[in-house]
């Protein structure tokens, strides 16, 4: 017996062993992963400053006349940005909380063919181009921000619902059985192991939709829809370069700006 | 029982068997699909009960995890009943069902964003316990099964080996202290040393919380080594042989039996039946203290029986040591080195320890250190003769015919 007790102690210490080796190279690839992580996100609005400081160098250099001025007020860059933003957000906003509950009824069970349904409508969404969207939308609802706003929801709901419907059916298969087999209802097992574990690839989703719309909102001006674009419009229209400048740089460094937001917001979202 | 017990033990297994309350009856159970053609299991009747574990094993596909996940109902019986405690499973909702059965499966299946603790925790929470009562039970739970409470309550399970996370998946199936539990393959995942540790521990641990158990595995020796009684599925769904597990192997119900058992039955078997089991050969003892002519009767009537020395006992029937005589009648002692315990040892063992011994036999004491008799290699035949022509495995350690 006693050979076989002490054979028992060697295993519970190869065991042990093998759990601590096992640690250190997680830790050390975590902790490089979030020095790399880091950088980025300092990296990014430091670049941005930089680039506005320089648009603002670009600006005072140049000789601006009363019209070049009028379109380059700080109040007047205020409003089409905010108007910018306004587009941005309640139509990410709305495209999000959409295509999630859309992705979850689809990854219920009984439900692979309207899945593939779905799945095509909203890949036709995006296939069109987002000016000619606009512009039938325009066409039906007529013209107006609030017009803007649902055809950035037709052209940015697919990103999130594929990545809702991936992340959710991606799950590993014995999780899901761990959560029923101990008495969790279905809803308990949504809201408590499926949506947390798929956030990060939701968010990736949301954030490819913020990212498009963040650029597509800039062509609402078409549509009499405010917004960024408005200042390259106006620069087309009056033939000045400065203000065909500032509007294209604006535009970019607002869609930056906020795929950082949202990159920082899913970090902070994500499962540690 | 094959072997053949004296008559004071075969009393002592019968106060084990006493019938004991049933707690899962499976009456009647098919589970068939649409799209296949024969049921996966078919008309399936068990009966388990309080404190048993109970493994079901077969090849793949022959419906043993089929049937384990019937009794938690994460697959609905196509007909037949499944009773637990007096209640039909069908009567309560499925997830107020499980909330009471304990279920660990083979891939774990931890929460990967929740620490450890608030997995253990999962099913309390489920409940509505508090807070105040959680934490202690969670602290308790991981010491239950070897982790340290202090280093791996906070800890996320990426952070953890196979065999701890099954250590935590276990702790997680007991928290509320269900009656039952249900193991689907729980072992299979780990390496074989790590294997090993988790199913003795595991041993220990039902020792002492003594629940019932439904354990699903393949591996036929982790079948007999683990539970009391052992269900073989066999081809077409049924069932081939249910039996504890000495039975099974010193008697398989038929070829596929047999021929799941593999070669090195035999063995299995040797490792199955303990010391307690089999009837141990008399040796003459002598109390200690005795001298002179006490002491040559002893010897002269031992050597009447064919053997050359007696046994020393104390007070307390304790083993002390060996007195031979020899030719000249004068006498010598020997120190007693190979002793074995009565419920602790199984012949395997024994074999082990008799071919390391200097008299060719090994000392029998019970838990109190008292001589219960001897045993060595022509007891162990003895014991194995009846067994031994129920296989042409017997060959494999030499049993004789």
């Amino acid at each position: 017996m006693t050979i076989f007790s002490s054979s028992i102690d060697l295993f519970q210490a190869t065991d042990t062993a093998g759990e601590s080796s096992g640690f250190e190279p997680i830790k050390a690839g975590s902790s490089g992963r979030r020095v790399r992580r880091i950088g980025h996100f300092v990296f990014r609005p430091l670049m941005l400053i930089l680039i506005l400081g320089l648009l603002i160098l670009y600006l005072h250099s140049t000789p601006l006349d009363s019209i070049d001025r009028r379109s380059l007020y700080w109040s007047t860059i205020r409003s089409e940005l905010f108007q910018q933003l306004d587009l941005t957000l309640i139509s990410s906003a709305v495209v999000t909380v959409l295509a999630v509950l859309l992705g979850i009824l689809l990854t219920r069970r009984k439900a692979p063919i309207a899945n593939s349904i779905v799945t095509a409508l909203a890949t036709l969404g995006q296939a069109a181009p987002p000016v000619g969207l606009m512009i039938l939308a325009a066409l039906v609802l007529g013209v107006g921000a609030r017009t803007a706003i649902y055809a950035l929801i037709v052209y940015s709901i697919l990103p999130v619902l594929r990545n809702t419907v991936t992340g959710l059916s991606g799950l590993d298969k014995s999780i899901l059985e761990a959560a029923r087999g101990i008495g969790m209802r279905p809803i308990q097992i949504l809201v408590g192991v499926e949506l947390p574990l798929a956030v990060p690839v939701i968010m990736a989703g949301v954030r490819t939709a913020i990212i498009l719309n963040v650029g597509t909102a800039a062509l609402a001006t078409f549509i009499n829809g405010g917004g960024l674009g408005t200042m390259i419009t106006t620069g087309i229209a009056v033939d000045r370069t400065p203000i065909i400048v500032a509007g294209s740089v604006l535009v970019a460094v607002f869609a930056l700006a906020m795929d950082w937001v949202v990159m920082i917001a899913g970090e902070l979202l994500s499962p540690s | 029982m094959a072997l053949d017990l004296s008559p004071q033990e075969a009393s002592n297994i019968g106060t084990e068997l006493q019938p004991r309350r049933s707690v899962i009856e499976l009456r009647d159970v098919s589970k068939h699909y649409k799209d296949a053609g024969a049921p996966i299991v078919d008309r399936l009747t068990l009966s388990i009960s309080e404190g048993e574990f109970v493994a079901l094993t077969g090849p793949s596909g022959c419906g043993k995890t089929t049937t384990l996940k019937m009794i938690n109902r994460l697959i609905e019986p196509s007909s037949g009943q499944i009773i637990i405690n007096g209640q039909d499973v069908g009567d309560l909702p499925s997830h107020r069902l499980r909330q009471g059965i304990g279920y660990v499966i083979q891939n774990v299946g931890l929460f990967p964003h929740m620490t450890i603790a608030d997995n253990v925790a999962a099913v309390p929470r489920l409940l509505g316990w508090k807070k105040d009562r959680m934490t202690p039970r969670i602290d308790e739970l991981l010491s239950m099964v070897g982790l340290e409470p202090s280093i791996y309550r906070d800890r996320y399970p990426r952070e953890l080996s196979g065999g701890q996370a099954q250590r935590v998946g276990v702790a997680r199936a007991l928290a509320a202290d269900p009656p039952i539990l249900l193991m689907d393959e729980p072992f299979a995942a780990v390496d074989p040393i790590t294997r090993t540790s988790l199913q003795d521990e595991f041993l220990r641990l039902q020792q002492s919380i003594r629940k019932t158990i439904v354990f699903v595995t393949h591996d036929m020796a982790e079948a007999m080594r683990l539970a009391d009684r052992v269900v073989i599925f066999g081809p077409q769904s049924k069932i081939a042989q249910v039996g504890a597990p000495t039975e099974v192997l010193s008697a398989p119900a038929d070829a596929f039996v047999a021929s799941m058992l593999g070669s090195g039955r035999l063995m299995q078997l040797l490792s199955c039946v303990r010391l307690r089991d089999v009837s141990l050969d008399r040796w003459p003892t002598l109390a200690q203290g005795l001298e002179g002519d006490e002491r040559l009767a002893a010897l002269s009537s031992a050597k009447i029986e064919g053997k050359n020395r007696v046994l020393v006992l104390d007070e307390a029937k304790r083993p002390l040591y060996w007195i031979y005589s020899d030719a000249t009648g004068e006498s010598s002692k020997v120190e007693v080195d190979c002793k074995l315990e009565l419920d602790a040892t199984s012949l395997r063992d024994a074999i082990t320890q008799i071919v390391y011994c200097s008299h060719d036999c090994a000392v029998v004491v019970d838990g109190d250190g008292a001589f219960q008799g001897i045993i060595n290699i022509q007891g162990i035949r003895r014991s194995l003769a009846p067994l031994a022509g129920a296989g042409t495995s017997a060959a494999n350690i030499g049993v004789d015919k």
